[in-house]
């Protein structure tokens, strides 16, 4: 009898222990799985890697400093990827098949040409990786969205303000480089387009120089040697300073108006000294922000545009310390 | 009371039908109430936490918001007094006495600008916007359009009165592209004897007032922003660019109106706004989290009280289980005990220990057993007596010795040729058998039980050679009764040879029969020797039947016939003997009026007995 006394005690005890033990272990579990659960939650957020374009310059910053601001917005990582100024299209398709490797979430790229955002967008599809592609609008298979400016409507706009410039009347040359590329075929479409609406206008030559300055520049000499010209439009920053750098050289008055595209901070000097009298600007910032978000927003479940289309806007020496236009055009603080 | 309980519980059924308990097992209704009970309590408890919680983490939320805001406010407002002290200071240097002092002389002038790495330049121009002087000295280029810019309208417009520009790129000279906020001032100066209106601008970099706003995160995206409480312009916004391109809209209007804080909800995203004024330069700086932070910690707070809500019911469905087979184990215990009793094992016992009512169940189990056991011995003592008793009625009715007395008396009769009498005895002998067996039956009428003591009576009477006499007196009513048979002769047996024998005289044996209320009572009375006090105290007592047999058996039989009366009738019945010494001794039998003969079902079974015998 006392013995089974003791026993059921025993039984009692080891119950109430057993019980006690599975409270203790079951909560926690509770409390470490969900500490472990933010933990995981903080942990890993979203690496996005921005392949920056090759001869970025000052619109290339300005994308970095918009992806930076929209990465922190929406809690993702940037990874960001630079290039020398000398570094050709071809370092830029090396680093982003590395990155793609690498395993990120999603990859915004500002393809060098044609070639590198296909042979990228081959090996993203591959990987399954989203492939946002910046200021090229070409559909490519394996590109999950683009974000540009509309080349034809800012040619529109270039081609407006020389006719604005010319007072309607006048020999205008468009100035492109060598290599024919889409945003420089609708840039020029916009500008022919505009242009065609002064019957006075005539658009003259449409020389393509080599991606160097110093060939534009030697190109602009030929042609200001050969004949008057009353306008020029480069079709991008690099051949536009080639040109303003013979105009400069020349000296004196009666020069051709230049209407261009970009800005960089040599443009705006030149905006301001009186050599280049429009420029036709895209807000860097703007294009990488948006990419960054179109990036989140696919990761997180939301089907983004396939293609955003941004404005540009006409600057020249009057408006370009406007309140909004400064920001654009200079975006760094220093 | 089963049966009214029962039906209570079923109207209550009827009335809420989920709730019916009738024939679900304690253990499932304790366990269920109890994980219910428990669940409730966690789940009211919980609902209360949560909110508490929830709004406490809003209030923190808010209330850290705004204290962040209120810093930058204060932060900004000590860097704009230590620039306008730091001016007061340039201006005194530069326009001593409000005389224009030669630039050689303003050494002081180099300690300020290397000591302050914020201070981008210092210029003053006349009001025509002719630079007089400037620090570094740098020319102003030709694009410049020093009357247009912002900060010497503000000079122009309010002499005398140092006003801050919006930030800008600053526009004065070649190259630099610096993001400035311009302190400008209008003041009269004497200038080669002729007062003379000057503008005197200080560009600080806006650097350290982006760097005091932008590093600020409210929350992981929240941020803070800057306007010009005069027109609303935005002096900084993390995102200004996209402001500008309308990728982004603010509510500035509500922000330049509000005073604390303010919900807006751009793009279908709540947000909080706090606003809080710079008031020497007359900004405003605007705090903006991102309220679905807030209510992420909300859901991460409800996933864990779901977390705790589920943990905690698992736990009170297994403490339930636990508790329920605790608390229903006695009653499983007493009903296997029971099965076991029903079974016919009655030995069992159930263990007295566990909760108090399970104690005093057990115990009075215990007992009702223990009753049951009692019962059933006595049971089967009572059998054993009413078999013996059987047994010794069937020798009674068939006893040697008086046969063999009998017979010898009519023998000695034929012998003296006195047929008459020998005709009388051999047919009363006849007719007591008759009667004694009487087809087995163990009562018979009174008339008959009455015969057969008369038959008894003329026999003994021969046998004993006239010594007594007899008289048999009936009540017309008690004769239909029936009674025990052979229970007067025992009776008269005792009388004759107790009372009679010995006597000298002749004797009388009385028997009479009558109904007294709802008994019926039969008498057998002599006027013997009697008995003393001692005998009749121990006639009836259990000692006498044995110590009364060792001398005579009709002790015993006496003793015998007052066992079956109690037996066959109940302990009320019996006999009741009443004796005086040398006067005689009456003895009366009580039992009860029967006026059918109740055995006729036994009369098979007793049927049987008697073949046997």
């Amino acid at each position: 009898m006392g013995n089974k006394i003791i026993r059921t005690y025993r039984k009692k005890g080891c119950f109430i222990a057993a019980v006690g033990l599975l409270c203790v272990s079951v909560l926690t579990a509770c409390s470490s799985a969900s500490l472990s659960n933010t933990a995981t939650v903080e942990a890993a957020p979203k690496r996005i890697a921005f392949v920056a374009p090759i001869h970025a310059g000052q619109q290339g910053n300005a994308m970095k400093l918009g992806a930076d601001a929209a990465a922190k917005e929406f809690g993702a990582q940037l990874v960001y990827i630079p290039f020398e100024q000398n570094e050709k299209a071809a370092a830029q398709r090396d680093a982003a098949l590395a990155i793609i490797d690498s395993g990120v979430s999603a990859v915004l790229i500002d393809p060098a040409d044609n070639e590198v955002l296909t042979e990228i967008a081959a090996k993203a599809s591959e990987h399954h990786t989203p492939l946002f592609a910046l200021n090229d609008e070409t559909e490519t298979k394996g590109v999950s969205g683009t974000i540009s400016v509309d080349n034809t409507e800012a040619g529109r706009e270039a081609g407006e303000a020389m006719a604005e410039l010319l007072g309607g009347s006048g020999k205008v040359v468009i100035i492109g480089k060598e290599g024919n590329s889409i945003d420089q075929l609708q840039r020029e479409a916009g500008i022919r387009e505009k242009l065609k609406q002064a019957p006075n206008i005539e658009v003259a030559y449409n020389i393509t120089c080599a991606p160097i300055r110093i060939l534009c520049w030697q190109a602009t000499k030929k042609l200001l040697d050969e004949a008057h010209v009353d306008g020029i439009i480069p079709l991008d920053a690099e051949s536009s300073l080639g040109v303003a750098d013979e105009l400069i050289h020349r000296g004196g008055t009666n020069l051709p108006a230049i209407v261009t595209f970009g800005s960089e901070q040599e443009q705006l000097e030149m905006l301001q000294d009186g050599v280049i009298q429009t420029l036709v600007v895209q807000s860097g910032f703007s294009t990488g922000y948006l990419g960054v978000k179109q990036a989140v927003d696919l990761m997180s479940g939301n089907k983004p545009d396939k293609a955003i289309v941004l404005d540009t806007t006409v600057i020249t020496a009057d408006n370009m310390f406007w309140m909004g236009n400064q920001k654009m055009l200079f975006p760094f603080v220093q | 009371m089963r049966r009214r309980l029962g039906g209570r519980a079923r109207d209550f059924a009827k009335r809420l039908p989920l709730f019916s308990l009738q024939g679900r097992s304690i253990q499932s209704v304790i366990m269920w109430s109890f994980s219910l009970f428990i669940l409730l309590i966690v789940a009211f408890v919980s609902v209360l936490l949560y909110n508490k919680f929830s709004r406490t983490a809003e209030q923190n939320v808010m209330l850290s918001t705004q204290q962040i805001v209120d810093q930058v406010s204060y932060n900004l407002e000590d860097y704009v007094d230590g620039m306008a002290q730091l001016y007061r200071a340039i201006e005194q240097n530069m326009l001593t006495n409000g005389q224009l002092i030669d630039a050689g002389e303003s050494k002081q002038l180099d300690t300020i600008m290397s000591s302050r790495d914020d201070i981008v330049s210092i210029a003053l121009f006349d009001d025509q916007g002719q630079l007089l002087r400037n620090y570094p000295a740098l020319p102003v280029k030709e694009s410049a359009r020093v009357l247009q810019q912002s900060w010497f309208h503000a000079a122009l417009r309010v002499p005398d009165h140092l006003s801050f520009s919006l930030p800008h790129v600053q526009n004065l000279y070649k190259g630099t592209y610096k993001w400035v906020v311009s302190m400008s001032k209008g003041i009269t100066i004497m200038h080669n004897g002729r007062p003379m209106y000057v503008v005197l601008v200080v560009d600080i970099n806006f650097k350290k007032i982006e760097e005091l706003s932008s590093r600020i995160s409210l929350g992981k995206r929240g941020y803070v922003y800057i306007i010009d409480e005069g027109a609303g312009n935005i002096v900084f916004h993390p995102q200004q660019q996209l402001i500008y391109m309308g990728l982004r809209q603010e509510s500035v209007e509500k922000a330049l109106t509000s005073i604390h804080s303010y919900i807006d909800e751009p793009e279908g995203v709540k947000r909080l706004n706090t606003v809080k004024s710079v008031d020497n330069i007359a900004w405003k700086v605007v705090g903006v989290s991102y309220l679905d932070e807030i209510m992420t910690t909300r859901s991460d707070l409800n996933r864990y009280m779901v977390q705790v809500v589920a943990v905690v019911l698992v736990l009170s469905v297994l403490i339930s289980m636990l508790l329920a087979s605790m608390l229903t184990r006695p009653i499983r215990r007493m009903g296997s005990t029971m099965k076991a009793v029903e079974r016919g094992d009655f030995d069992v016992e159930l263990p007295i220990k566990g909760l108090l009512e399970v104690v005093q169940l057990s115990s009075r189990f215990n007992l009702m057993l223990d009753k049951i056991r009692q019962l059933m011995k006595q049971i089967v003592i009572e059998q054993e007596s009413k078999r013996k008793y059987e047994f010794e009625t069937l020798q009674a009715q068939i006893n040697p010795h008086f046969l063999y007395n009998t017979l010898n008396a009519v023998v000695r009769m034929v012998g003296m040729s006195r047929n008459d009498e020998v005709i009388t005895m051999i047919t009363s002998l006849s007719k007591l058998f008759r009667i004694s067996l009487s087809k087995g039956n163990t009562s018979i009428p009174v008339s008959e039980e009455l015969e057969h003591a008369r038959h008894y009576l003329t026999i003994q009477q021969m046998r004993y050679k006239n010594k007594f006499k007899f008289t048999i007196e009936a009540d017309e009513e008690a004769l239909s009764c029936f009674t025990l048979k052979l229970v007067l002769q025992p009776l008269i047996e005792n009388a004759i040879v107790h009372g009679i024998e010995y006597m000298v005289d002749e004797g009388e044996i009385k028997i009479r029969a009558g109904v007294h209320g709802d008994q019926l009572l039969l008498e057998v009375a002599d006027n013997g020797i009697g008995m003393s006090q001692q005998q009749l105290d121990n006639i009836l007592s259990d000692r006498a039947a044995k110590t009364v047999s060792s001398g005579s058996g009709s002790g015993v039989a006496v003793h015998n016939v007052n066992d079956r009366i109690q037996l066959y009738y109940g302990v009320q019945y019996g006999l009741a003997f009443e004796s005086e010494q040398e006067e005689g001794t009456t003895v009366r039998v009580s039992i009860p009026v029967v006026r059918t003969n109740g055995e006729e079902d036994k009369t098979n079974g007793e049927q049987d007995h008697t073949d046997l015998s």
